[in-house]
């Protein structure tokens, strides 16, 4: 199955926000904040099959989408970004392709919700973020799934999901753009995850 | 948790330095403040944080005005260029045409050529200047720096960077209310709760792996009746189970006095050392190592109505170790002991 276009731009644009900082990132970080634009996307009332790829939780609890690695491995292979066996880095060569791509209406239409994700991750630790994120209502629940992966969007923990953005929406008011929604939600969730209340 | 804390939420929202960034300059801020977090947190890669003893303040010019201010000295082609810089102060300014300049000394916003995206560390504190207004930092676990504190993959590391930056000062909040007194000579009745909470939160915050999330969760149940102060699980089933202890006195407001010393510590390695075992029993499969963490608050004479210490009785056990039964030392899943010595508030 072909890798869908916008997951080699999510890709770029993740790993070039988060920059070298804290050495680069990891790979389970990319789907993080990949899985993060999708929520945000989903609270700006568009439908999730939208995104142009699905996310599906591992036996971790942690959000896995296929396209994102697919991405990623491509664009390891072109000389677009650069890895060091622990971390991922965006080329020159890549900053070129993400400055290109951006002008694409397609990808264009995604920048609110992954500056959202961006902005969220480098306003914390990086894994204070994770921690945060993992207190999202589906990828909690697919904590008590007995290990076995499951799809994300799908079933009871939607639901929550759902309340979840009600009760941000509410919140936030008048201000809820995605990036003040991804940056005050994972500053919440994870302040609920380090006060141990597991 | 279903019901999130409307008023809470809203709090943050008032208080996010992104948001105002949003609201007062659109996307253009928002960018520009990515930007602003990339280039803080690349300065404090190539420098620590802990290295500059007076302020740090980085900025993002907003407009078009390409003029130089007067305080640059150096042109930076990257901020890499920073490694090894020695001086308490630095100033970084990054140009409308995305040119960086640097002044090693401190510089006021105000002096800034134009409005700006501004970072400012100064005397501990992280703030970010957006329209004229200042915006703290989010920092749920107090740690010294948000965006300079290391992440570590190692939990001997992370123990010794909680040792050297929030616990040998007290400097973590939930660790400072452990103490009687402000002096730090006593501890309140049963600290060991809020030790192991102060430790599991910078553990929680800080460990960070290439392969994936690192799991950490406090008093996790070894089995029945015993459970583990902190475990902590890798990606790849590495798992390490800390025990936490404390050495030193404790009181309240009566006259009894609690009084720990090392055989509260040895006591802590047998306790690891049997939860090890039963571990090994029900989850074979697992890399389990047992880690003893012992928090030492120590102080040569002292009682309920010591008011003060002096460097001398403050710190007289502060290279004081104890000296473990070394066969359980010596197992392969036992890790070095790691002793926190807390200082006190000298004269």
């Amino acid at each position: 199955m072909e890798t869908p276009s916008v997951a080699y731009f999510d890709c770029l644009y993740i790993l070039s926000a988060l920059g070298s900082g804290s050495g680069g990132t990891s790979h389970s970080e990319l789907h993080d904040l990949g899985y993060l634009a999708c929520l945000l996307s989903m609270l700006d009332d568009k439908p999730a099959a939208d995104w142009g790829y699905s996310f599906s939780a591992t036996r971790a609890s942690a959000p896995f989408g296929r396209a994102l690695t697919d991405a990623m491995e491509t664009l390891l292979s072109r000389g677009a970004i650069s890895s060091d066996a622990r971390f991922l880095l965006v080329t020159p060569q890549g900053e070129a392709d993400l400055e290109r791509w951006a002008r694409l209406s397609a990808n264009a239409r995604r920048l609110p919700y992954l500056r959202g994700a961006a902005a969220s991750a480098l306003s914390l630790t990086f894994p204070a973020f994770s921690s945060g994120l993992h207190e999202e209502p589906q990828l909690r629940a697919s904590g008590s799934s007995g290990g076995v992966p499951r799809v994300l969007n799908e079933g009871p923990a939607v639901n929550l999901l759902h309340h979840h953005f009600e009760q941000l929406t509410r919140g936030l008011g008048e201000r809820r753009s995605p990036v003040v929604a991804g940056t005050v939600w994972m500053t919440y969730l994870t302040a609920t995850a380090v006060s141990g209340d597991d | 948790m279903t019901e999130l804390d409307l008023v809470k939420l809203s709090a943050l929202a008032d208080a996010s330095f992104v948001a105002k960034a949003e609201q007062t300059y659109g996307d253009t801020g928002v960018d520009r403040m990515i930007e602003l977090l990339g280039i803080v947190r690349e300065i404090f890669h190539a420098v620590p944080y802990e290295s500059f003893t007076g302020s740090v303040l980085v900025a993002i010019i907003l407009g078009e005005d390409e003029a130089v201010p007067e305080f640059a000295t150096a042109d930076l082609a990257s901020v890499a260029e920073l490694t090894g810089n020695t001086g308490p102060d630095l100033t970084v300014v990054r140009l409308p045409s995305g040119d960086l300049l640097a002044h090693h000394g401190a510089v006021l916003v105000e002096d800034l050529p134009g409005p700006a995206l501004v970072f400012e560390r100064s005397d501990g504190d992280e703030v970010f200047h957006v329209a004229g207004e200042v915006l703290a930092a989010q920092n749920p676990v107090n740690l010294p720096s948000v965006f300079g504190q290391a992440t570590f993959d190692d939990l001997g590391s992370a123990v010794g960077s909680y040792h050297r930056d929030l616990a040998r000062a007290s400097g973590c909040l939930i660790l400072s209310n452990c103490w009687r007194d402000p002096k730090r000579i006593l501890f309140n009745p049963k600290p060991e709760a809020s030790m192991r909470r102060s430790l599991y939160q910078f553990l929680k915050v800080t460990l960070r792996h290439p392969d994936g999330q690192v799991e950490v969760r406090q008093e996790q149940n070894v089995d029945e009746t015993h459970p583990v102060d902190i475990k902590v699980a890798w990606p790849h089933g590495r798992i390490a189970l800390i025990e936490v202890k404390w050495m030193g006195k404790s009181a309240g407001k009566g006259p009894q006095v609690v009084d720990h010393n090392h055989a509260r510590a040895k006591a802590g390695l047998a306790q690891l050392v049997d939860y090890l075992e039963k571990n090994l029993a029900d989850v074979p499969e697992h890399i389990t190592w047992g880690y003893l963490v012992v928090f030492d608050g120590r102080r040569r004479q002292v009682n309920t109505e010591t008011t003060t210490v002096d460097h001398d009785a403050g710190l007289h056990y502060e290279d004081d170790d104890t000296e473990f039964d070394p066969m359980l030392l010596g197992r392969e899943d036992v890790a070095p002991p790691a002793r926190l010595f807390l200082r006190p508030h000298l004269n």
